[in-house]
């Protein structure tokens, strides 16, 4: 019997997948996602979204190409997954809304997709899970955002974070990490 | 009509996009069981169908396969595992740890330390480590909501006060980042320090009783113990592998017809090297047992120190 | 690079398959189609345990397995779960139903009749030495039972001693499905009856039977027993129009409860329900009286929705029991260790 057939976007959300769960396991590491920017985040789309999750974005245009994942778009405070092109102040109250999971199940806390900026805009001391030693890391998103996700993250309730870079660098912030804005 | 062909890997994608979310959120959530679908697969329920999906799920045209069982990649389901990865997913398989990417194992953490690329997924039998002190698997979900696991030291105080020893061979449990105790897989207790701030990635899965879980790189795992009465991994020191010599390494043991019996390195793969006197990589225990994170493992109890502890001396 | 091969265990499984296939000789599409006509009942547990309708399939299973039924099952669903959704049926109503048996316990007549239909129960049970030819159909019954016989729990219903049915959940993603997201208890009802529904026929018969003597307190009554061919209605994607993809055969029970005090203290009943693909009267039966004891929360294992559901499936509990046979060296080990406190000096290389 000869080995089945890989599709090419199969193979596109193996590797992204493989990607995500490095970034994962090394909170702030960047790993090269093969698509950059809004591309990126379709591709994460196409990898984790299907028939059987629930999405939110404020953005119309991704809105739309999300949905013929097959997933279901719906309000923030509902949302598996929420993604956002920009973080400004519209996003704070969705933000506010995302599940962050029961004590009987954490797993249904959020994950939060979003571009970051090109500069630098926060600089945070990360600690815990994934981390051998305290790290200092510059981030593209707002000090205002870590606050928020330091007030709803009560572990192991919270939501994790996936930053996309221009540069096609994707940087996860679990909800194990401890974040300290510097 | 029937279809003929299956998807890469096996899995189609819909199932490995469910892995796929469950895994991610296991990574976020150390030590936490997640709750998946778990489809039956074409191998029997129990036989390493829970780590068979989440190596489907991780498995790419560029990976290199491991499998073994109890250590030995010989073993006749570590060899049928295998067989049935290399031929859905097209992928090269070795026997060498050092060479493989993705490791797929049963009841054993290979000797050698796993570098931080390395994706090391067990198979899991009993993925609860309440369930001894609670079958129902939805009381023990509420015991871990509220991080209740008194029951699990005091069960382990009443070992000591009657057998002197805690009776937990494998799959001795652990408390994960401080927060979720857990079932490392019956592995013997010389691997559990092997988790323990690893450099590498270990997801554990359990087919049948559909969970899948975590340790993270670089994560606190601690077994439960007391801090006057330190975990102990199993006393093989006197034991030495009887083609090489080699000591201070997990070893079977193998009945002779005399009734004696000889010990054999049971990471079949490390014995092979070393047989050979090829290159080995740096191990978790070195030539004189001792442990490569100094401090982790405390010296033994005597049993003197142990009775008088008992007895509610200092 | 090269790559280090493993030896041994693969060579050696290789020849354990071939022995077992030489021993059971070939396999031919004329056997599967023989196995298919002459053992309807037995593919239609096949079928109902591995939640897969496709005779030919279970017939096939059968054949390569050489009747190894928990084999067989795991061979239906190791292939169904490859296989992709592509649309929910519609609810089964009486009228897509086409009954050929139904009985009921709970009165001497019922609207519609008691339909008898095919069945060995009152049979003699002798084995037939001689060939047997199949008997002729009969003719010129005087009155034929309608095919479309109403579900008897309605009429308790509309009498009030049944709480009304809840309403038919919409064909889609929203009815929670045991083969894509994980059973957690307690369960929704949906997945509890797609759990009975393919349950292994001998662990669903173990529990319900403990039941059934007293390690439970429903003392039920079966209210009725199905067997019927069912039109799989599917909605068309474009145009809406409902459409028969197919039949089935399809077995249902319903058991009821004794009075219990009801909502506003008056006594009603409580209704047990089981249904499977295939014809299976003994799993129904037991799975319905089972459906109803778990709602009476009652110490009893087999009052409990976790323990039954848990230990009636089939593939996980046949895998499980004979995953014993794999090498658990290295835990035996362990533990003997563990209980050997500080072992002495056994050897020294």
């Amino acid at each position: 019997m000869t080995t089945p057939f890989l599709a090419p976007h199969e193979a596109q959300d193996q590797a992204v997948f493989r990607a995500l769960l490095r970034a994962m396991s090394r909170p702030g590491q960047g790993y090269r996602l093969a698509p950059s920017g809004e591309a990126a985040l379709k591709a994460i789309g196409q990898a984790l979204l299907d028939l059987e999750t629930r999405f939110y974005t404020p953005d119309p245009g991704l809105r739309a190409r999300l949905s013929q994942l097959g997933a279901r778009a719906v309000g923030p405070g509902e949302a598996d997954y929420l993604f956002f092109t920009e973080l400004g102040e519209p996003a704070w109250a969705d933000l506010e809304q995302a599940p962050i999971g029961s004590l009987l199940h954490p797993e249904e806390g959020a994950t939060v997709v979003a571009l970051s900026g090109p500069a630098p805009e926060a600089v945070l001391r990360l600690a815990g899970p994934g981390l051998p030693a305290p790290t200092l890391f510059e981030s593209g998103l707002p000090a205002r955002f870590w606050a928020l996700r330091n007030q709803r993250v009560r572990f192991p309730l919270g939501w994790d974070v996936l930053l996309l870079e221009a540069s096609g660098l994707c940087r996860a912030v679990p909800r194990s990490t401890l974040v300290e804005v510097t | 009509m029937p279809r003929l062909g299956y998807s890469y890997a096996f899995l189609d994608p819909g199932a490995k996009r469910e892995l796929r979310r469950s895994l991610l959120k296991a990574v976020a959530l150390p030590g936490y069981q997640v709750a998946y679908a778990s489809r039956e697969m074409p191998i029997a329920r129990g036989w390493g169908t829970g780590g068979l999906q989440v190596t489907l799920a991780l498995v790419g045209p560029e990976d290199v396969v491991k499998v073994m069982d109890q250590g030995d990649d010989a073993s006749v389901n570590a060899a049928n595992l295998r067989r049935f990865i290399a031929r859905m997913a097209g992928v090269k398989t070795s026997t060498d740890t050092a060479q493989a990417t993705l490791i797929q194992s049963r009841h054993r953490i290979p000797e050698e330390i796993l570098g931080p690329e390395q994706i090391l997924v067990l198979q899991v039998p009993y993925p609860e480590p309440l369930a001894r002190l609670e079958p129902s698997f939805a009381k023990a979900r509420e015991l871990h909501a509220d991080a209740e696991y008194g029951l699990v030291w005091l069960s382990l105080y009443e070992d000591l006060v009657r057998y002197r020893t805690a009776t937990h061979g494998a799959d001795y449990p652990v408390l994960v980042n401080g927060r979720y105790l857990m079932a490392p897989s019956p592995i013997p207790r010389w691997d559990n320090p092997k988790l323990h701030r690893a450099q590498h990635l270990t997801l554990f899965s359990a087919g049948r009783e559909k969970r899948l879980y975590a340790v993270p790189p670089f994560t606190e795992v601690r077994p439960v113990e007391f801090e006057d009465v330190p975990f102990e991994v199993e006393d093989q020191r006197g034991w030495a592998d009887w083609q090489t010599g080699v000591r201070h390494k997990f070893m079977t043991e193998l009945p002779l017809p005399d009734g004696g019996s000889r010990h054999e390195l049971s990471d079949r793969d490390y014995a092979r090297k070393r047989a050979a006197h090829l290159p080995t990589q740096p191990t978790y225990f070195d030539e004189e047992g001792g442990f490569y994170q100094p401090g982790y493992l405390a010296p033994r109890t005597p049993p003197e120190r142990l009775e008088r502890l008992l007895q509610g001396e200092p | 690079m090269a790559y280090v091969a493993a030896r041994g265990g693969e060579e050696a499984i290789q020849q354990a398959e071939a022995l077992y296939r030489r021993l059971l000789g070939p396999l031919d599409a004329g056997l599967v189609r023989r196995l298919e006509q002459a053992l309807p009942y037995l593919l239609d547990r096949l079928m109902g345990e591995g939640s897969l309708y496709a005779p030919e399939l279970a017939a096939l299973a059968l054949a390569q397995t050489g009747g190894d039924l928990y084999e067989a099952v795991l061979l239906l669903r190791a292939y169904r779960t490859t296989l992709p959704r592509l649309g929910y049926a519609e609810p089964l109503e009486p009228e897509a139903l086409l009954t050929v048996r139904r009985i009921s316990a709970a009165f001497k007549d019922i609207p519609g009749g008691q339909v008898l239909g095919p069945t060995l129960d009152y049979s003699h049970r002798l084995l037939h030495f001689e060939p047997q030819e199949a008997p002729p159909a009969r003719t010129g019954a005087e009155a034929q039972a309608s095919l479309h016989l109403p579900f008897v729990a309605d009429w308790h219903r509309q009498n009030g001693l049944l709480a009304p049915r809840p309403p038919d959940p919409t064909p889609g993603p929203e009815i929670p499905d045991l083969t894509r997201e994980p059973l957690l208890f307690p369960a929704p009802r949906a997945q509890r009856l797609q759990a009975l529904s393919r349950a292994d026929t001998g662990g669903v018969l173990a529990l319900g039977y403990a039941n059934m003597r007293g390690y439970g307190a429903i003392h039920p009554t079966v209210n009725e027993v199905r067997l019927a061919y069912a039109e799989v209605r599917l909605r068309h994607p474009v145009t809406g129009a409902v459409f028969s993809a197919g039949r089935v055969r399809y077995s249902q029970a319903e058991v009821l409860t004794k009075f219990r005090p009801g909502p506003g203290g008056k006594p009603a009943l409580e209704l047990g329900f089981a249904a499977t693909l295939g014809w299976n009267e003994v799993k129904l039966i037991a799975a319905a009286m089972l459906d109803a004891a778990m709602d009476q929360g009652e110490p009893h294992p087999a009052h409990t929705e976790e323990f039954v559901l848990s230990h009636t499936e089939p593939v996980e509990a046949g895998g499980f029991c004979i995953h014993y046979k794999l090498p658990h060296y290295v835990t035996f080990l362990s533990n003997l260790l563990a209980h050997q406190g500080q072992p002495e000096e056994v050897e020294d290389a």
